[in-house]
């Protein structure tokens, strides 16, 4: 695949171990994990759904792991990105480089959010594997919160700062 | 009764006449003597027009004669009036004297012949007081037919032929009829047959019966029973009622001592219908959570990104880094027509080069420009977005919560069902049960029949007791008609008794007459020896026996056959009760001169007890005759015309 600047992507991309990963989710014998990732029915997660959400797990533990090999033929194309999806990835890559102008650089963005999401699917996995079946949920559910209080600590925090 | 005068006044020959029958000694004998054409046998048309209205003796010549006396119709010329008056007075048992008058007014209106316009009749009784009741009209007649009925009076008033014809011409069925007059047994005869009439009517409304009481009668016994039908089956439904109930108590003792294992399984049936239910709802709940778990799942770890996104962006604005939208058409329009839209001057090569770079630096710059806004935008709702985290999770953990209490408290409910049933014979609880259900339903199906019967009771009196009235207005036109039947019966004995009432009195009548009319004949009889009885047979034929026993009526002599026929004559009287005076036009003309001696002597012993009125013919009153009667007759009279032969008048002899 071209990745020249004059190149401009028309889709995002996984690890290519990712794929055997994700599929061990979609048919999960845990109905947390099913319920809350599969792209199977009744929940048919759609593949930009999965990507952004592993995205975000890359995000919530700070790591970006570069991939190795890229799937061949991509994850889910561009365009069925909505704006606010977008905005998430741009969020990221603007969060990671510190600045605004990664964006002029549409390739580098995506290599960011692909890179997270990476490290997302891979936290995921290993979150599945060493909860007690039915706690995934909860684990789920308390890391939110934990992110959450945190969040709203540091926010409470800047502002008797300020 | 006996004549005490006779009045006539403008009646026929009569043109003023009053003719006294005064008694002599002990004679009540009166003799009249007259012509041809004198009116003679016009006394008796007189008597008998006076009394009955008719003249039944007026001679072929006078029938076409108005009964006014000619002279007074001469008299009267054209106008004008006159009256036929004809007086009977008559004396009863020597007191009560009696008054028969009919009064007839002629009218002239300038015609010819006169008008009868009014005939009165009317008695005047008299007792010894000197009260008087004058009778008109019905109650006049009445009292003629008290005295002497009509049907008789040919017994009283009568031509001397009848004597000698009456066995010439009188058919025993005729001396039968007259008997039955005389005897007044006709009497009954008449309320027999009235009888009857009425036994007739009677047997009509009798035969027409009362068809509609068998029909009230059936519809009230038909009532009757369908109330009985339904008491009794109120009855029965009653008992069933009590076994039902019965049943349903012992199978209540029964389940006492058991769980209620049919409500139990219905419990706990509908538990589990309750948790399928709750179930679904905790897996939707469970799934809404999921699915924000993981839409926030997605934001809430890049929220340190958004905000650091948002805060250089807010930056740039501060810094002005955020380039403008720009409007590259103008440098299309250059690059279009490869002239400069400000010098005018052609681009060259160079120029063109340097135009489209910028027009892509300027794009570019706009287009990051636009990014920025967009995704400013985008975060500042994201970022309230996360803000709903709390909220949103805590309300559907509350939701989910609670649906788990409730499955929590199912399942206890259905364990505890499990435990009570535990060891229970369910199947036979619940057999116990259905019978127990069965029979409530049996109960209650027999006690809506019970309630359904008690009103069609309540219908079914209401219309008996109207079936009831109609049957009773029915027994009633019922015990109307038996009563009728028994008036018919009673008509029919009455009949009966009266029949044979009338065959005795017939029979003791026609001994009674036999026994008088022998006395009478035989008393009158000069010829002693020759007859030996009279006799009378079942039919009124009179026989006649001689000493050797046979009838010899046919051998009579025509005085011994009118001496005959005037004893059964006066034996009549004498039986009837109507004890009137006799008067007999031409007593002895057809007899001979021997028979009319024996004859005369026979009507002057008659007059001893007897008013005896006789009108002979001037030769008929022959000198042996007069020898005979005049020393016993009370009166003797002849009646002649005047000089003028216009008025009849009497002399005494």
């Amino acid at each position: 695949m071209p990745n020249g600047p004059d190149h401009i992507p028309d889709r995002i991309h996984i690890d290519e171990e990712d794929r055997a990963i994700i599929k061990t989710m979609d048919d999960h014998p845990e109905a947390d994990v099913r319920q809350l990732l599969s792209t199977n029915a009744p929940v048919n997660r759609s593949r930009k759904e999965q990507f952004l959400y592993f995205m975000a797990i890359g995000v919530a533990h700070n790591t970006k792991l570069p991939i190795k090999k890229r799937e061949s033929g991509g994850f889910f194309l561009l365009k069925d990105l909505k704006p606010e999806d977008n905005t998430l990835i741009d969020a990221v890559a603007i969060w990671h480089e510190g600045k605004a102008d990664v964006l002029s650089d549409r390739s580098k963005v995506l290599e960011i959010a692909e890179g997270y999401a990476h490290a997302g699917v891979r936290f995921v996995a290993d979150s599945i594997e060493s909860q007690q079946p039915g706690s995934f949920l909860k684990k789920i559910e308390q890391n939110l919160w934990s992110i959450y209080t945190k969040l709203n600590q540091e926010s409470n925090a800047n502002k008797s700062e300020k | 009764m006996r004549i005490s005068k006779i009045a006539l006044e403008n009646y026929r020959q009569f043109r003023k006449l009053a003719i006294d029958f005064p008694q002599h000694m002990s004679s009540d004998l009166h003799l009249f003597v007259a012509h041809n054409g004198t009116a003679k046998t016009n006394i008796i048309n007189a008597i008998n027009w006076c009394l009955y209205g008719d003249e039944p003796y007026l001679s072929g010549e006078s029938q076409q004669l108005p009964i006014l006396n000619q002279q007074v119709m001469r008299e009267i010329g054209d106008t004008g009036q006159a009256d036929v008056i004809v007086e009977v007075y008559a004396v009863v048992d020597k007191d009560e004297q009696i008054m028969f008058e009919r009064k007839c007014t002629y009218v002239w209106n300038n015609k010819s012949a006169p008008m009868r316009h009014e005939i009165t009749f009317r008695v005047l009784v008299s007792d010894t007081k000197g009260n008087t009741q004058v009778l008109v009209d019905d109650e006049a007649s009445n009292y003629v037919a008290r005295s002497i009925p009509l049907g008789i009076r040919e017994f009283f008033f009568f031509d001397g032929a009848r004597l000698d014809n009456y066995f010439k011409h009188t058919t025993a069925e005729n001396i039968n009829s007259a008997v039955l007059k005389m005897s007044q047994i006709d009497l009954l005869n008449k309320v027999s047959d009235r009888l009857t009439e009425v036994r007739r009517e009677i047997e009509k409304e009798v035969s027409k019966g009362n068809p509609t009481i068998e029909k009230a009668r059936k519809e009230y016994e038909d009532v009757q029973n369908k109330l009985e039908e339904l008491e009794n089956r109120v009855v029965k439904e009653k008992e069933q009622v009590e076994i039902a109930e019965n049943k349903i108590g012992t199978y209540e003792d029964e389940l006492k001592s058991c769980p209620n294992a049919e409500e139990l399984e219905d419990n706990r049936k509908a538990l589990k219908s309750r948790r399928v239910t709750n179930q679904e709802q905790y897996d939707k709940l469970m799934s809404r959570k999921c699915e924000s778990l993981f839409e926030y799942g997605r934001i809430i770890p890049l929220v340190p990104a958004l905000l650091k996104t948002d805060e250089i962006i807010r930056a740039k604005h501060v810094a002005g880094e955020i380039p403008p939208v720009a409007d590259v058409s103008l440098l299309d329009n250059i690059l279009a027509t490869n002239k400069c839209e400000i010098c005018k001057r052609s681009l060259d090569s160079n120029s063109r080069e340097e135009i489209t770079k910028l027009r892509q630096l300027i794009l570019m710059s706009s287009t990051i420009g636009k990014e920025l806004m967009q995704i400013e935008g985008i975060v500042t709702i994201t970022l309230d977005r996360v803000n709903r985290f709390s909220r949103d999770i805590e309300d559907i953990s509350g939701l989910i919560s609670n649906v788990e209490k409730e499955l929590t408290q199912i399942q206890t409910n259905i364990d505890s069902i499990d435990s009570q049933l535990e060891g229970q014979n369910i199947e036979r609880i619940k057999n116990i049960a259905e019978e127990r259900r069965k029979f409530e339903k049996i109960r209650d199906e027999k006690n809506r029949l019970i309630g359904r019967f008690n009103k069609e009771i309540e219908d079914k009196q209401d219309e008996l007791k109207d079936k009831e009235k109609a049957w009773d207005r029915e027994t009633k036109k019922e015990q109307a008609l038996k009563s009728l039947v028994n008036e018919r019966d009673a008509c029919f004995r009455i009949a009966n008794v009266l029949n044979k009432c009338r065959d005795t009195i017939l029979i003791d009548t026609r001994d009674k007459i036999r026994i008088k009319t022998k006395e009478i004949f035989f008393s009158l009889l000069w010829k002693k020896h020759t007859f030996t009885d009279v006799l009378i047979e079942d039919d009124y034929r009179i026989r006649v026996l001689n000493d050797l026993g046979y009838d010899c009526l046919g051998s009579l002599s025509s005085g011994e056959r009118e001496l005959l026929a005037l004893s059964f004559t006066l034996a009549l009287h004498d039986v009837s009760g109507f004890d009137s005076s006799i008067l007999i036009d031409n007593p002895v003309i057809w007899l001979d001169p021997e028979h009319k001696h024996n004859f005369s002597n026979a009507l002057a012993k008659v007059s001893k007890n007897k008013q005896v009125i006789l009108l002979f013919h001037t030769d008929e009153y022959t000198p042996a005759i007069s020898a005979i009667l005049d020393s016993e007759a009370a009166t003797r009279r002849r009646i002649k015309l005047t000089a003028q032969e216009k008025e009849v008048v009497l002399e005494v002899l």
